[in-house]
Formats: structure tokens, sequence, C-alpha cells
């Protein structure tokens, strides 16, 4: 698991709703503990605004590209490490 | 071959890849509606339903196969030619019914409207996000259909009638002042399902009564005399199984979409003082995609679902792990376990493997084997006939209608003219044909795609047959450069394949000529070494 701290002092300058595997690793590393399951719409709006460096422009984002975030944060999470609660006790 | 006249008054149907003889895959139906408006003009339309893709199974040259869209939709930044069709309606979301959208749209097509209800439409989008696919000018528009809600489109009226199949399905009721079709879809009887619309038999009974002159219908189960088992029988049967694994960790393999199952396992756990944890990719997002569209998992089971993540401290008899991997697909959760790959799910000698699908012939040999590794852990593995075997009773049934729903849907709905049984090997077309017959019916029989069927209310008859090509999809090792994805940072999902289209012949077997025009973006990055991927 990487720190999360150590975003705290980095910046993506620039990145726009287009960037959206990189917003989704961003939110991935900044808020481990979300529940994604039932994450509503306009938290995710705002958690990615909330992004250091983070530039709206004038585009707000459409359903497709909250939706296309919310499926880059879960593959950034999960990826292909199937990663199991019973390791510890194996 | 030239095209079929399609002028008179009347719906023409043509199944694209919906009746091949080599198998399921890849459902795509064309409907043109010839008819006139309230003043008597005349009116004319295209729908395409559904597009789907055909898995290959067991090697050969192409990863999967999908209708060529070349004589389907409009090549984009050019002017609609005279097939552009109005809209495509998807009945739900499984690959084999929406998994070539991505495709036709690297091959530079524009995908026309899409009607779908909103659990559809949220797979949709995550097809297209996977797949890279997030350029505006490259999305289809999507309009959400609420389950029962009638759209007016391409001169029909389009109602989608919810069916029991997965969350959001729909069969498909066509309309027109001369002529209705009812496109079922896939299909069962199940008033047990948990999340979403149930078909209403009384519903079916009015579409019935106001006439149908034509039933396109699911033939995938109906051969199956056996008696059904509902998912509450199999809910109660997994409950049991669960609770016998006392100081066991319980891990369950299905299908990233079967959504309803997991809502059983989730209730079984609840029963056994188990949280139910889900694990891989797709399965969280399928679950967030439902949640999305209103079908709430949580609310269906009465408890939370944690994820892998978040459940590293439980005691590993206190948790009920759902991945996937049913089908032994690559890199799905249990194929993973079963190769012990890095990071995978651990599963030992203190693990009960439970697989409430029953294998697909495509997928038995990988099935077995992967099942036989799972055993080589020290794992019990209980699949869905060992249950049977061991007394538990089923803890599977097939999605699609049985003979018993066949003739049920039937019956409601007293088509007036042909039943036209699609999406099903041979035998399975035949079946349903004969349940037709066994009621009075007239079967219309298409043991191959193409066939151009004219209905109205004189009756059915095909007017014509057309080639239809089909796409085989290769990757070719390369993977899609995405915007601002940087190396280095963060874990990294392996980005989106690049993929080879041939042309190929009606039956898919010939190839006709490689390398289709594709578009996949700027710039390509290789793939990286397995051992990155596996990360």
């Amino acid at each position: 698991m990487s720190d999360p701290g150590r975003w705290d002092n980095l910046t993506w300058e620039g990145l726009t709703w287009q960037d959206i595997q990189a917003i989704g690793m961003a939110l991935a590393e900044r808020h481990p503990g979300e529940n994604i399951l039932t994450l509503p719409p306009d938290r995710l709006e705002r958690l990615v605004a909330e992004l250091p460096g983070f530039s709206p422009g004038q585009t707000s984002p459409d359903e497709f590209t909250l939706s296309a975030i919310i499926t880059a944060w879960i593959d950034a999470e999960e990826g292909g490490d199937d990663s199991s609660p019973f390791e510890p006790q194996a | 071959m030239e095209a079929a006249d399609r002028r008179q008054t009347g719906i023409y149907w043509q199944s694209r890849m919906g009746n091949n003889a080599d198998g399921i895959g890849g459902n795509c139906h064309r409907y043109d509606i010839v008819t006139s408006d309230s003043q008597g003009r005349p009116a004319t339309g295209r729908l395409v339903v559904d597009y789907g893709i055909k898995i290959h199974n067991g090697g050969g040259a192409y990863d999967c196969s999908f209708p060529s869209p070349e004589e389907l939709f409009a090549k984009r930044g050019q002017p609609d030619p005279d097939h552009a069709p109005d809209a495509l309606l998807l009945t739900h979301s499984h690959e084999d019914h929406l998994g070539a959208l991505k495709h036709a749209i690297d091959m530079g097509y524009r995908l026309p409207p899409i009607h779908c209800t909103p659990f559809t439409a949220e797979l949709v989008k995550k097809s297209l996000a996977g797949a890279g696919i997030i350029e505006p000018d490259r999305r289809p528009e999507i309009h959400t259909v609420k389950p029962g809600e009638t759209v007016r489109v391409g001169g029909a009226e389009v109602t989608f009638v919810p069916v029991d199949h997965l969350p959001g399905a729909s069969a498909l009721l066509i309309r027109t002042r001369e002529a209705a079709v009812f496109h079922t879809g896939d299909y069962k009887f199940d008033a047990t399902m948990a999340l979403g619309d149930r078909a209403d038999p009384e519903l079916l009974r009015r579409i019935g009564k106001q006439g149908v002159d034509m039933v396109v219908s699911d033939s995938t189960s109906a051969g199956d005399e056996r008696p059904k088992a509902t998912e509450r029988e199999i809910g109660k049967h997994l409950e049991t199984i669960v609770a016998r694994q006392k100081g066991r960790a319980v891990v369950a393999g299905v299908l990233g979409t079967q959504l309803d199952r997991v809502v059983s396992l989730g209730r079984a756990a609840k029963a056994s003082g188990r949280s139910l944890v889900v694990s891989g990719a797709s399965l969280v997002q399928n679950i967030q995609a439902a949640e999305r569209a209103g079908h709430s998992l949580e609310k269906a089971i009465g408890s939370p679902i944690l994820l892998a993540k978040d459940a590293r401290a439980l005691p590993a008899d206190k948790a009920l792990v759902v991945t996937t991997g049913a089908f032994a697909q690559p890199n799905a959760g249990l194929t993973r376990s079963a190769e012990h790959l890095p990071g995978a799910l651990y599963i030992g000698r203190d693990t009960t493997v439970i697989i409430p699908q029953r294998a697909i012939p495509p997928v038995a040999e990988a099935h077995r084997t992967m099942v036989k590794r799972l055993e080589a852990t020290g794992a019990q593995v209980i699949t869905t006939e060992r249950a049977e075997e061991m007394g538990y009773g089923a803890i599977h049934q097939s999605g699609h209608a049985i003979a018993a729903d066949t003739r049920l849907l039937y019956t409601l709905l007293k088509p007036r003219h042909v039943v036209s049984p699609m999406h099903g090997a041979p035998g399975q077309i035949e079946a349903n044909g004969e349940i037709a017959r066994s009621l009075g019916l007239k079967p219309l029989i298409l043991r191959e795609n193409g066939a151009v069927v004219r209905i109205n209310e004189g009756g059915a008859e095909i007017v014509g047959r057309e080639d239809l090509p089909r796409i085989g999809a290769h990757e070719t090792g390369d993977l899609k450069q995405l915007p601002r994805a940087r190396p280095g940072e963060g874990r990294r999902p392996r980005p989106p394949a690049i993929y080879r289209y041939d042309r190929l012949d009606t039956t898919g077997e010939a190839l006709l000529s490689r390398n289709v025009d594709a578009y996949h973006g700027p710039a390509r990055v290789p793939r990286p070494p397995r051992d990155a991927q596996a990360r």
C-alpha cells in the first residue's frame, strides 16, 4: 500500500476531466477509505475537484465522464490484485 | 448477393448474428420499418437490436468475432449513407449483446443513439471507458428508458418489457400500424429474483390481447424439461452450504454480471454471521453500476458489502468472499488463485470454494482444470453438479427460458402468425420450434443468419437472403496510450488492448480480407511483460 501522505505536496498541474485514468489513480491513492461501492455522483465530483492541481476548466463533467472515473478508480484500487483478507491468517 | 427488397409495408427482421450454426454469440438483429403515419404518409426507419461479441474460447486465430459494422453503421466524419440506423436498442448488458460497440467505434464507425434501461446504460459506459473510448465525439448518445416505457423511434413504437434475466433486462415490443413483433432478448420467468423489475405475466397477456404477429424468441434452454430452481431456492441451498462451513474460509466464484446470485450469497453470508466481501475490479464495477442504476445490492441483502481491502482484519470464518471466475476466464479471481498468480486471493486447505454456476460447453475444459488446481491447494470445491450430489440441491439455474417458460410465454402472447426461434445452437432452435408446434403455432426455423423476413397483417415470409460478413478481432499485443496515465505513479491498471480486425465470411470460417481500417488513438505503447501485468 502506498503512503497517502506522499500526495500532500504533489500537484497534477492542469489535470482536467478528460484525464480519466490519472484521476482514478489519484483518487485511489488519496481516498483509500472511501466506500466506492455506494459513492454518490455529487461526492465523486467534489473529490475530483479537490485534487491538487485539478483544473476543471469551463466544462462540467457529464454522466459518462463520472462513470468512467469511478470505473478507473475501481480499476486502480482493485487492479489485478484480488488481495485476500485471509492472507494474514494463511 | 443483392440486397433484399424492403419497400412493401411491414416490419422486416433480419438476424445478423443471432442464429449462428456455430453457436451462440455476437447477437445482433436489424429491423426495417415501412409504415404510414396517421395522415397516411409513408414512414420508414431502421433499428438495430443488440450488438454483441462471440467469444472464441480455446485458441483459434481470433479472440472474438462480431457482425461487421460495414453495412450496419455510418463511418465517423462521413455523411449518413442511406443505411444508417435511427437507433440501437439494447435488451441487456451481457457481452454477447453489447460487447461489439467498442470495436465498431475503434473501427471508425459512429454509433446511432442507444436506447436501453439504466443498468445497461451504465455497463455501456463502463465498456467504452474500459476500452479507452472517452472522447465525447466518439461516444454515442445514450437514452435511458424506464422498464415498461414506450419510446417512438425509427417509425415504430418500442416498449421495453421487463423480463427476468439480470437487472434491467428487457424484451422489446416493436409495433407499427401494420404489425407487431415481440423480440424476447434473453429471458426466463423467476419472480423471486431480487434486483430490478420482474416479468409480469398479466402485462404479457395484455400485450397478447392487443395483438402480436411474430415472436422472435430465446432458444438457449428451451429444450430443458427439468424442473426449475428459483433464485430463492438457490439462496436457501447456498445458506445451508455456508452454514456448514464453520471455522473455514468461504470463497465463491460467480460471473461478473451475476448480481442476483451475489445477493443470494450475501443473504447466505448474513444468515451465518459472515460479512460479504467482493473482490475483483469487474465485479466491484458492476455492483457500483447497479447502485448508480438504482439496484442496491446492500439493500437487497440487508447488510453492508465490504471490499477486500476493508476486510483484512476479519477472521477468515467471518467472511464470505465473492470473486469472478465461474467460467475460468483468464485473469478472473478464481483463475488467478488456481494459477497462484502474485497478489491473487489466497485459497488453501482451510477454504471452501463454491461455484454456483454451471460451466457451459466452450469453457468446460478450462473449468475442469481450474477446479483441479484449486483442489490441489487442499481446498474443498463445491461445483453446481457436486452440490446436487452432496444433497444440497440446486445452486444454479440457467438465466434462459426452459421449456415450461417458453410454453408460458407463447400461451400469454398468442402470436397470430409465427414464432421464430433465435439465440441457440441448431438443436436448441429446433426444440423451441417444437414447443411452438405443440401449441398450434407455426415456427419459422432459421438455421443461419441473413434471411430477411417480412411481417405484416398477412403473416411472415422470407423475402430475401443476404451474405453478412463477420469481423474477427485479434489482440495485437499493443496497448492504447491513455491521456495523463503517468507511468510509475500509483497502481497501474492495464491499459486497453489494441485489436487487429479481419473481415470473415458469413460463417466466420473463411478470411475475406486482413486489417480492416481501425482507429485507436494517437499513440501506441508496447505491452508490458507478463510479471508487470500481474501486479
